[in-house]
C-alpha cells in the first residue's frame, strides 16, 4: 500500500460487530472511521473521503440502498456490502446500484480482508498481462498460458482458459455474469449466461481436483463469480 | 324425511298386549253384568218405567270406547245388546227377536251404541294426539335448550345422547361420520348396519338406526339400543317424532362443526403470527451476536498461542454449527409460513462446490467424489434453499460417516427428471427408521452417539423438496454399505442446456 494507511468507513449499527471490525482492520494497517447510522455515514464519507466503504444493509435509519445511491452520485470509491444470507434480493439490488462486492454474515476475517484488498487493488491498479496469479493451490501463468494445481499441470481449452484468465486478472473480486460473458464471448452473448455456468462447471471439473479442499471459484447466486482461495487467504 | 316405517316383525304382539286385552274384555263384561244386574233389580223392585232403563246399556259401551281400543268397544256393543235383550225384553232370560217390537228395540240400541263407540274412540284419538303433540313440543324445546350454546361437536353429541335417552327411555349413541374410520366404533356398528338413509332399519337387529344429515352430506348415525325383551314401536310416541328430533341434532352438530373449523382457523392464524414474530426475533437476537462471535473468534485465532488456538478453533466450530442451526430454523419458519423465494438456474457443480466450501471446517480425512452425468441440466430452484438441502445431506454424511470415509455425490438424468444421490459409508440408517428420520426434531441415534444435532436437517430437506415437487428419501445403498440419500426432481424444473460446440484445439 502506498505510504498512508487506507481509510475505511465502516457503516454498521451493531456495536459488537463494529468493534470487531475496527480491531481486525486496525491490526491489518487500515484506519477505521466508524459510523452508526446511514446519515452519519453519508456525512462522514463527504468530509473524510475514505478509500473504501464497508456498509451494512440493515441500518436503522435509512435504507442501505439509499446510502449507495447517494455515494455513487459523486464518488467511485469501492463499496463493500455486509449482508445477511436470507436477503438476496437486497444484495442483488445493491449490486445493481453500484456496490462493488459483499461479504455474507457471518463472515471470517480472512474473507473480509481478501475482499477489501481486492476492491482497493482494483481501484488503484489493473494486473499486468505477464503476472503469475496464485490462488491457494492454484497457479495461473497468464502470459505462458499455463495452469497448475499443486504442481499438476491442467489442460484447458482456449475458451476455458479465456474465462479463467478474466477471473484471475481480478482475483478476489466479484465479476458479474454479464461482465464475464462479454469478456469471453463478446457482446452478442451478454444476456445468455447459461453457457457461462456450463463452462464454470467444466473449469471446476478440471481445477477442483479434490472437491473437499479446492473451491477456487466462488459462486454468488444471481450475481456472478469470483476466483478466491477458501478462507480468503491468498 | 320419510315418516317412520315399520317391519312386520315389529308389530305389537307381545304377551303384555294380549294380557291387557283380556283384562279389558273382563272389565267390559263386568260393567255389562253390573248394568244388567242393576236393571233386573230395579224392575224386580217395581221400577215404574222399565223401558227407559234401556239407556243404561249404552254406558258400558261408552266407557269401553273411551278407555280401550275400538275392537273392545265393539265387543262391548255385542255384550250390551245381548244383555239388554235378556233382561229388558220379555220373556225374561231368553233371546227374543220374534216380534217386530223386540227387533226394533234391539236394532235401535245397536245403532246408538255403535255411533257412541265410534264417536268416543275418535274423541279419544284426538285427545291422545294432542297430548303427543304437546309432549313432542316439550321434548323439542328441552332438546334445543340442551343443544343451544354448545360450541364443540363433542358437547353437542353428549347433550343430544343424554336428552334423547331420557325421551325414548333407552340408551342412545351418536356415531359421527368422522369417527367411522375409527376401528372401535366400526366393529361396534357394522354387523347389522343397513344403509337406509332417513329410514328405520329394524328386524333381526333390535336397535333403531337413524341417519343424521342428508344422504349426500351425512354427518353421522343415531343408534338406540332397547333393553332386553323390549321392542320399539316405530309408529308410537315418541319414535314417530324421532326424525324431527334427529334433524334438530344434525343441525346443532353441523353448526358446532362450523364453529370448530372457524376456531381452528383462528388458532392457525395465531400460530403463524407467533411464528413470524419468533422468526424475526431469531434473525435479530440470534444471528447478530453470532456474527460478532464468529468474527471475534476468527480474529483471535491468529493472535493466540497454539494451546489457546485449539480452544478458539473449537469455539469457532461450535459457533458455526449454531449458525447452521439458526439458518435451518429460520428457513423452516419461512417455509412453514408459506414464503417461496425466487428461482434461478443453478448448476449442481456450483452448488456442491459452494456447500463444500461452507462445510470445510468440518471436513477431516474424508474423500469426496463428484460424478455428474454429461448433459445434466440446470435446475430452476432457489439457490439458497437448494444449497441448504445439499448442505444438510452432506453434513450428515460427514457427521455420521467414518473419519476417513468416502462420500460420493452423483447426479443423473432419468426419463422424468433428475436424481442426485449422496452416498456415505457410515453405519447407515436402519430400514425401519428410513421414513421416521424425516420427521421434525427426530434423531435416530439418540444419546448413544456423541454427535451434535437437532433433528431438523432432514425435515427441512423434505420441506424444500416439496416446494419443487421433488422428493428426498433414504434408499438402499447401491454399494451395500452406509447411507444413501436420494434427491429427485421432476423434469419441469430442469433447464436443459446445449453444451456449446467449442472451437477445435
Ligand atoms: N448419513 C447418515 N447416516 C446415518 N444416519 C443418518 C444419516 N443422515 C441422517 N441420519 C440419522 O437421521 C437422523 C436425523 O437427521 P437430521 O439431519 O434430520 O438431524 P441431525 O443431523 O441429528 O441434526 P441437524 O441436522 O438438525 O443438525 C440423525 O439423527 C441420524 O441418526
Ligand atoms: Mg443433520
Amino acid at each position: 500500500m502506498s505510504g498512508l494507511q487506507p481509510k475505511i468507513l465502516v457503516i454498521e449499527d451493531d456495536p459488537q460487530i463494529r468493534k470487531f471490525l475496527t480491531i481486525t482492520l486496525t491490526s491489518h494497517d487500515y484506519t477505521v472511521i466508524p459510523a452508526e447510522t446511514g446519515r452519519e455515514g453519508v456525512r462522514l464519507a463527504t468530509s473524510v473521503k475514505p478509500d473504501a466503504v464497508l456498509l451494512d444493509l440493515g441500518l436503522p435509519d435509512i435504507d442501505g440502498a439509499e446510502v449507495i445511491s447517494v455515494l455513487r452520485t459523486w464518488s467511485k470509491m469501492p463499496i463493500l456490502i455486509v449482508s445477511a444470507r436470507d436477503h438476496e434480493d437486497e444484495k442483488i439490488k445493491a449490486f445493481d446500484l453500484g456496490a462493488n462486492d459483499f461479504v455474507t454474515k457471518p463472515f471470517g476475517t480472512g474473507e473480509l480482508l481478501a475482499r477489501l484488498r481486492a476492491a482497493l487493488r482494483d481501484a488503484i491498479v489493473t494486473i499486468a498481462e505477464d503476472t503469475v496469479v496464485k490462488v491457494g493451490d492454484l497457479c495461473i501463468d497468464l502470459s505462458a498460458h499455463k495452469v497448475t494445481v499443486r504442481d499438476n499441470p491442467v489442460k484447458l481449452s482456449p475458451k476455458e482458459f479465456a474465462l479463467l484468465k478474466v477471473l484471475a486478472s481480478h482475483a478476489g473480486k466479484l465479476l458479474t455474469h454479464k461482465y464475464l460473458m462479454q469478456k469471453v464471448w463478446g457482446d452478442a452473448h451478454v444476456e445468455d449466461n447459461q453457457y457461462l455456468r456450463i463452462y464454470i462447471a467444466q473449469l471446476r471439473q478440471k481445477l477442483e481436483l479434490d472437491p473437499a479442499r479446492d473451491q477456487f471459484i466462488v459462486n454468488e447466486p444471481g450475481i456472478g463469480y469470483r476466483l478466491e482461495a477458501a478462507g480468503g487467504s491468498e | 324425511m320419510h315418516p317412520p316405517r315399520f317391519d312386520a316383525h315389529a308389530t305389537p304382539g307381545s304377551r303384555f298386549f294380549a294380557y291387557a286385552t283380556w283384562w279389558q274384555a273382563l272389565l267390559s263384561l263386568a260393567s255389562v253384568l253390573t248394568v244388567a244386574g242393576l236393571s233386573y233389580g230395579l224392575i224386580a223392585a217395581g221400577f215404574p218405567s222399565p223401558e227407559s232403563l234401556g239407556i243404561l246399556f249404552v254406558l258400558p259401551v261408552l266407557c269401553a270406547a273411551a278407555f280401550f281400543e275400538l275392537r273392545l268397544a265393539l265387543f262391548t256393543v255385542v255384550l250390551s245388546v245381548a244383555a239388554y235383550n235378556l233382561v229388558l225384553i220379555p220373556p225374561l232370560w231368553t233371546f227374543n227377536l220374534n216380534n217386530p217390537q223386540a227387533l226394533a228395540k234391539v236394532v235401535v240400541l245397536l245403532i246408538v251404541t255403535l255411533v257412541v263407540s265410534a264417536l268416543a274412540s275418535r274423541l279419544k284419538r284426538m285427545t291422545r294426539e294432542g297430548q303427543a303433540r304437546e309432549d313432542i313440543l316439550t321434548d323439542l324445546y328441552l332438546l334445543n335448550q340442551d343443544l343451544v350454546g354448545k360450541t364443540s361437536v363433542k358437547d353437542v353429541c353428549e347433550a343430544a345422547e343424554q336428552r334423547l335417552g331420557v325421551i325414548t327411555r333407552m340408551p342412545c349413541r351418536i356415531f359421527l361420520e368422522s369417527e367411522m374410520s375409527d376401528i372401535r366404533s366400526k366393529t361396534e356398528f357394522t354387523p347389522h348396519f343397513q344403509e337406509r338413509p332417513g329410514q328405520w332399519s329394524a328386524g333381526v337387529d333390535p336397535r333403531l338406526i337413524l341417519q343424521l344429515g342428508e344422504a349426500d352430506s351425512r354427518l353421522g348415525t343415531l343408534v338406540f339400543t332397547p333393553q332386553e325383551g323390549e321392542r320399539i314401536v316405530a309408529e308410537s310416541f315418541p319414535f314417530r317424532f324421532l326424525p324431527t328430533l334427529a334433524g334438530q341434532v344434525a343441525l346443532a352438530i353441523s353448526r358446532a362443526m362450523i364453529t370448530e373449523a372457524h376456531a381452528a382457523q383462528t388458532r392457525q392464524a395465531d400460530r403463524e403470527r407467533f411464528m413470524s414474530a419468533m422468526l424475526s426475533s431469531l434473525s435479530h437476537d440470534f444471528k447478530t451476536p453470532l456474527v460478532g462471535i464468529i468474527g471475534a473468534l476468527e480474529t483471535l485465532q491468529s493472535r493466540v498461542d497454539a494451546d489457546a488456538r485449539d480452544l478458539v478453533s473449537d469455539g469457532l466450530t461450535e459457533a458455526q454449527r449454531l449458525n447452521r442451526f439458526v439458518v435451518n430454523l429460520v428457513e423452516v419458519s419461512r417455509l412453514e409460513a408459506g414464503v417461496r423465494p425466487k428461482c434461478e438456474p443453478v448448476h449442481i457443480r456450483d452448488a456442491v462446490s459452494g456447500v463444500l466450501r461452507t462445510l470445510r471446517p468440518l471436513i477431516g480425512m474424508q474423500t469426496f467424489r463428484i460424478i455428474i452425468e454429461p448433459g445434466f441440466p440446470l435446475l430452476n430452484v432457489n439457490p439458497s434453499l437448494f444449497d441448504l438441502v445439499l448442505l444438510n445431506l452432506i453434513e450428515n454424511a460427514i457427521k455420521y460417516g467414518p473419519l476417513e470415509g468416502d462420500i460420493t455425490i452423483e447426479a443423473r438424468v432419468t426419463p422424468d427428471g433428475v436424481l442426485i444421490d449422496i452416498d456415505d459409508d457410515g453405519d447407515g440408517i436402519p430400514t425401519p427408521l428410513r421414513e421416521q428420520v424425516f420427521t421434525k426434531f427426530y434423531r435416530a441415534a439418540e444419546g448413544d452417539r456423541k454427535i451434535a444435532g437437532t433433528g431438523l436437517g432432514l425435515y427441512i430437506c423434505r420441506e424444500i423438496m416439496n416446494v419443487y415437487a421433488g422428493t428426498v428419501a433414504a434408499i438402499d445403498p447401491p454399494d451395500g454399505t452406509g447411507a444413501c440419500m436420494r434427491l429427485s426432481l421432476p423434469s419441469d424444473i430442469t433447464l436443459p442446456v446445449l453444451v456449446p460446440q467449442e472451437e477445435a484445439e
